[in-house]
């Protein structure tokens, strides 16, 4: 049974629309991730589940009830905001202990729940301090024992590394795993990278312009993706446009200026319609020979550079259309190839995606 | 580049870096010189203002507490100037409020009604409470002056407010709020104490621009209601070289300069600097 | 559309209260007196309602109000180049320095505004009377034999009012200082540039929008400005405020008052509109040719 589920959501300012109609479900100890670029509706969602943006149309139900009535004071949501949202002019304690303190929860009782929510997050020493004098890691540990001492019903994580660099990203994100690691509760996350996404959650909810595109798990996402968007969005792609020349079941033979015949799985193409046709870099492999295997696509390409780094080999290839084209590996035992050298890229059909060209 | 070059260009850089001190201090100079002068004229044991004073004395300070015109006046102006500058950071916080975080349209209004009163002419604005206020029967009462204070501080207020409210991350409110707090208790928790100190700073001037405001006052004056500049203003046309006019001058300054001090300490020089150019 | 409401009712609880009290308190008094410019005067009846702009056209056909209104605006202008050359070391001071240097600056600067008009007038009384300090030190030192006559004369005005605004030219010349990037400085100087170079050719012309928005508002306060040309320049050196309380105080004419009122108003808009415009399209000129090269 889900435990959040946001039904038909429709949120408008003046005359843009924000949310267009969103739906989905959340299991009771399940992780969704809201991912999609800036202005996809995924903060908005998120916004009208904590309380502070009231829709147009639409449920939100908690636990069977709706949450549209309540104001964002009675939701009991814990959330983690960007940048952790940490009260400055109060003492690390006096911000884990705000929540219970809105519930009026007796003083010594405040007092056992937030030392022992502190000593879970390993910041028990620092409870007379002020969120300016912690790291950053520190910060987001008090932010997490803020949110969940008060036994929320759901847990809201806003965008919760945007503003850090990539080395600082891959500590927290572990970090946060850990956290979440040993709380049994709901929890949406939004971002827009793709790679936090898969990370953390069970399942990706992809957003566009205020329309859900795809709702999976990251693999189901990763490798079928239903639309150009959102194979576009998450993973590494490279793209061609050609003209569908036939169609075969759900195959579809797509001629591509300059380079050949590809065959690809079908997203909705008729005979004739022009098409993007995406394979990822990791499903590319370079061959000598010319070997051709019924299902797969075989095309012809000139080295141009080959990039070593560290964790995988990047070759960059240039198709007879002029094209670049990367194929990735993490294979270290290729034979050396020389820039300018004539090779041929194998990958299997089922590899290949083809949808419709979008604007 | 040479030793000697070297050391030549640093011996100019420290020349220019001294002059442009030397220059400040001059500068410096030239902006209190009026107000010191009117300290050293109010410390003359003369009977009239001359320089060099001749011998230094107390006494005309002594001399203000036997006048009880003066002590009503100064009196009247720190009452007015209290309950203004109370009331303009009221109004200044609901507006620096409304004005940073709800970006409507509507804000054009509130702009216009509220932060156009400095931009117009004093004598305009003077003038415009004079007849108005006198029309609708409150013109020669301390409400009247006390009401045009407050609209001519309130700017000043609010953009002082503006810069503290700008500070603070209006997320940390709905942080609040998802926590349990409602609306006021959120605002009264957590972005009041973060804004106080731009709400000392707007009490603050907006203490000192009614305490000494000149124009309006002399406008919306009467004979019972009299102001401190006012009350100085009409003596100084009496008799210029009165000594005592320096002493309750300086008097007026010492409670100036109190209240700027007090500011200064809880204001941050920092944050202000950066948006002084709106 | 709920999401619209909720917003217009937040706002309203916190713009209400003081939208009514302003529109009370302000903008009645304010429309009354652009309203009140129209009427009529008689000196024994009183105010006369009309639509009339014939108090314009007095004020704007006499020589001797149009020569007032000539001296408000050249005062205004001195003031303006006075304090836009004095205030440019003191904002370049506000930046590099900092602690209670900085502090103490500011302190110096604001003390003119804070501090009463009256009383800031009375000490240049004192200073630049004939038996001043100024003048005793002059004739002490030789410079002059007569007493110099500083105060009640137009120099003495701009002094004065130089000395009061001197603080808005220099924040906002800092404030557009403080806006180049740091940057910039230290490549002009790695090219080549002596610091007198950088100055002249990154700073001072990054530096215009705030030496323009200085000027702007000094300007403005200069031609609005009451208590200090009234008190330095006497009942001899009018300025256009002066008149506004003449006529209303002293002979009760309000209308009139009222008209001459707006002619400032407008003045100084026209004015401030005017340069506004110039560099405008001196940007634009210049943007266009950039754009063509």
């Amino acid at each position: 049974m889900s435990y959040l589920n946001i039904h038909d959501l429709k949120v408008r300012y003046g005359d843009f629309h924000a949310l267009k109609g969103v739906s989905f479900s959340v299991a009771e100890r399940e992780r969704i991730c809201l991912l999609g670029p800036s202005g996809c509706g995924k903060t908005t969602t998120l916004q009208v589940v904590a309380g502070f943006v009231t829709p147009e149309s639409g449920e939100v139900g908690l636990a069977g009830r709706s949450l549209l009535g309540f104001a964002p004071e009675k939701r009991n949501i814990g959330i983690m905001f960007q940048n952790y949202a940490l009260f400055p002019h109060m003492t690390v304690f006096e911000n884990v202990a705000f929540g219970l303190r809105m519930r009026n929860v007796a003083a010594t009782e405040i007092k056992q729940q937030v030392t022992a929510a502190l000593e879970r997050v390993q910041l028990a020493h620092a409870a007379q301090k002020l969120p300016a004098m912690l790291s950053g890691g520190e910060q987001q540990r008090i932010a997490f024992a803020r949110a969940v001492v008060i036994k929320p019903n759901l847990l809201l994580l806003d965008e919760p590394f945007s503003n850090l660099d990539a080395r600082l990203r891959q500590e927290m994100r572990a970090e946060l795993l850990e956290l979440l690691a040993n709380l049994p509760i709901a929890t949406v996350m939004v971002t827009h990278d793709q790679e936090e996404a898969m990370a953390i959650a069970d399942r990706i909810v992809v957003m566009r312009s205020g329309q859900i595109q795809q709702i999976g798990t990251p693999s189901e996402i990763y490798d079928t993706p239903a639309s150009l968007f959102a194979a576009r969005f998450i993973g590494d792609s490279n793209t061609f446009s050609g003209k569908v020349m036939s169609i075969d079941g759900g195959t579809a033979e797509i001629d591509i200026a300059g380079v050949g015949r590809i065959r690809a799985k079908n997203h909705g193409l008729g005979i004739g319609a022009t098409a993007e046709v995406l394979v990822r870099p990791q499903r590319v492999r370079l061959a000598q020979d010319d070997s051709l295997q019924p299902c797969q696509n075989v095309v012809a390409a000139i080295m141009e550079r080959v990039l070593f780094l560290g964790h995988r080999t990047e070759f960059h290839v240039r198709l007879s259309n002029g094209a670049m084209f990367i194929v990735w590996t993490q294979d270290s035992s290729l034979p050396d190839i020389q820039a300018g050298a004539a090779i041929k890229l194998v990958w299997s059909v089922s590899d290949a995606f083809a949808f419709p060209t979008e604007n | 580049m040479s030793e000697r070059a070297n050391s030549a260009n640093r011996a100019i850089e420290r020349l220019k870096r001294s002059a442009l001190g030397a220059y400040v201090l001059l500068l410096s100079g030239f902006l209190v010189a009026p107000i010191v002068a009117i300290t050293l004229g109010s410390l003359t044991a003369g009977n009239y203002v001359s320089f060099p004073p001749q011998g230094l004395s107390l006494k005309w300070y002594a001399a203000i507490f036997s006048q009880p015109a003066y002590l009503q006046a100064l009196l009247l102006s720190l009452v007015i100037a209290c309950i203004s500058a109370t009331v303009a950071i009221m109004l200044g916080v609901l507006v620096a409020l409304a004005l940073h975080r709800f970006p409507t349209r509507l804000n054009i209004l509130l702009q216009a009604f509220v932060l156009t009163p400095v931009m117009l002419p004093s004598i305009f604005v003077g003038l415009a409470f004079l007849i108005a206020y006198t029309r609708m029967g409150f013109g020669g009462t301390a409400f009247g002056l006390f009401a045009a204070h407050v609209v001519v501080a309130t700017p000043f207020a609010v953009s002082l407010l503006l810069v503290g409210v700008a500070g603070v991350n209006p997320v940390l409110e709905m942080a609040a709020r998802s926590l349990g707090a409602s609306p006021w208790r959120a605002r009264r928790l957590i972005t009041l104490p973060l804004i106080a100190w731009s709400m000392a700073a707007g009490w603050g001037f907006s203490f000192m621009m009614s305490f000494g405001s000149l124009e309006i006052s002399l406008f919306l004056n009467t004979p019972k209601a009299v102001t401190l500049p006012v009350a100085i203003y009409t003596a100084l046309e009496w008799s210029p070289l009165d000594p005592m006019l320096t002493a309750i001058s300086s008097g007026l300054v010492i409670v100036t300069l109190i209240v700027l001090l007090l500011l200064v300490r809880t204001v941050k020089i920092d944050q202000i600097m950066k948006r002084s150019g709106s | 559309m709920r999401a619209d409401a909720t917003l217009l009712r937040s706002w309203l609880a916190l713009a209400l209260v003081p939208l009514v009290l302003f529109a009370i308190f302000y903008v009645v008094p304010v429309v009354q007196l652009f309203w009140l410019s129209l009427s009529r005067f008689d000196p024994a009846v009183g105010i006369i309602p009309a639509v009339d702009p014939g108090y314009f056209f007095t004020f704007l056909t006499d020589s001797y109000y149009l020569g007032i209104l000539g001296r408000t605006v050249a005062i205004s202008v001195a003031t303006t180049i006075a304090t836009a050359i004095l205030a440019y070391p003191l904002a370049i001071y506000l930046l590099i320095s900092k602690g209670w240097r900085q502090t103490g600056l500011l302190i110096v600067l604001v003390l003119p505004l804070v501090t009463s008009s009256i009383v800031v007038s009375y000490g240049w009384l004192i200073l630049l009377g004939p038996r001043g300090l100024v003048n005793d030190v002059a004739m002490n030192l030789g410079l002059t034999s007569t007493p110099l006559q500083l105060m009640y004369t137009d120099t003495g005005i701009v002094i004065g009012l130089t000395h009061v605004l001197l603080v808005f030219m220099a924040l906002s010349i800092a404030a557009s200082m403080q806006a180049i990037d740091a940057n910039l400085w230290k490549a002009a100087r790695s090219l080549g540039a002596t610091s007198w170079t950088t100055f002249r050719k990154v700073t001072f012309p990054l530096t215009l929008p705030g030496l323009r928005t200085g000027c702007l508002l000094v300007f403005s306060l200069s031609m609005s400005a009451y208590a200090t040309p009234v008190l330095i320049g006497g009942p001899r050196r009018k300025v256009l405020s002066y008149l506004i309380y003449q006529q209303s105080s002293g002979l009760l004419n309000w209308p009139f008052a009222a008209a001459m009122a707006v002619i400032l108003l407008a003045s100084t808009l026209g004015i401030v509109a005017a340069v506004r415009l110039y560099t405008h399209t001196r940007r634009s000129a210049t943007l266009r040719r950039a754009g063509a090269a």
